[in-house]
């Protein structure tokens, strides 16, 4: 795959991918923004490696999930704090305001519930799928599925 | 019934994402630098390379010369330890003389492929400046 074929998947893609992005970041655009920099830079340096360039999409999710993961293990802390930094500055953002009681829930879940339930419902892919995706088992996924469901219905009933 | 909810919900889930243009722009420049660092990485290998082939020639040339010179060295050292006040380490040294002069040979040929890597990184370097 050469440059031009990666951007115009990117461009196909890009939308959907930092929506995913900004939602597993619970509402941070920018560092959402910067994982998706860094998920479509390690993408263009491992894209020779796609064999099949129809799973582009899912392969990306698969990069993006696990730059996500590297993020949060090695600033586990300056993540939270610079989280609930942007939560309070963008209280007066329109954005975050229609969606403050999402993030908020979704800051409760687990990372593995909040991946499985974003994937399922925002991107419409299948258990199979996502257990591709985050590298899980299929039972493990309908059980992340299944927990975080009900996570966050009681989060957003409250 | 609950279930159509959440779907709904993240179906519905639209944020305010930067600007499209500005998220290209900024991937295009990253795959530019991206690039130009694999390109120089790259160059940097070749250069390398040529750097280890020419050591290795000089290497090899300068102790082909020196092995061609060594039945000299050997009788330059021989005299030299026999010139020498009698004793019997002198005698035994001069036993030695032959070994002693290979490693000589060895040791200058490394300093030399040695120096030739080093002289030839630092021209690329300079030619690349």
């Amino acid at each position: 795959m050469n440059r031009e074929q990666f951007i115009t998947y990117v461009e196909a893609t890009q939308q959907a991918f930092r929506r995913f992005l900004v939602a597993l970041c619970c509402g941070d655009s920018q560092l959402a923004d910067d994982m998706a920099q860094e998920s479509l830079m390690k993408a263009y340096l491992s894209c020779d490696g796609l064999k099949d360039v129809r799973k582009f999409k899912s392969w990306l999710y698969r990069i993006g999930y696990n730059t996500f993961v590297n993020s949060r293990r090695s600033q586990h802390l300056m993540v939270d704090d610079v989280r609930a930094e942007n939560v309070l500055s963008k209280e007066a953002s329109d954005d975050a305001f229609r969606y403050e009681e999402l993030y908020a829930a979704l800051q409760v879940l687990p990372d593995k519930e909040r991946t499985a339930l974003l994937l399922f419902y925002m991107e419409n892919y299948s258990v199979k799928e996502i257990a591709d995706i985050v590298d899980a088992k299929q039972d493990a996924v309908r059980q992340h599925l299944s927990r975080g469901r009900a996570h966050l219905r009681n989060l957003l009933k409250q | 019934m609950e279930d159509d909810k959440l779907k709904d919900l993240f179906q519905q889930f639209r944020p305010k994402l930067s600007s499209e243009a500005d998220f290209m722009a900024r991937l295009q420049q990253n795959l530019d630098m991206e690039e130009l660092i694999k390109r120089q990485a790259s160059a940097q290998r070749v250069r390398n390379r040529q750097a280890v082939v020419v050591a290795a020639l000089v290497g090899f040339v300068v102790g082909f010369l020196f092995s061609m010179a060594l039945p000299y060295f050997s009788d330059l050292a021989t005299v030299f330890c026999a010139a020498l006040p009698i004793g019997a380490t002198f005698h035994a040294l001069a036993e030695l003389a032959r070994v002693l002069t290979y490693l000589l040979v060895g040791a200058v040929s490394v300093l030399c492929a040695k120096n030739a890597y080093d002289i030839m990184l630092a021209l690329q370097h300079d030619v690349v400046e």
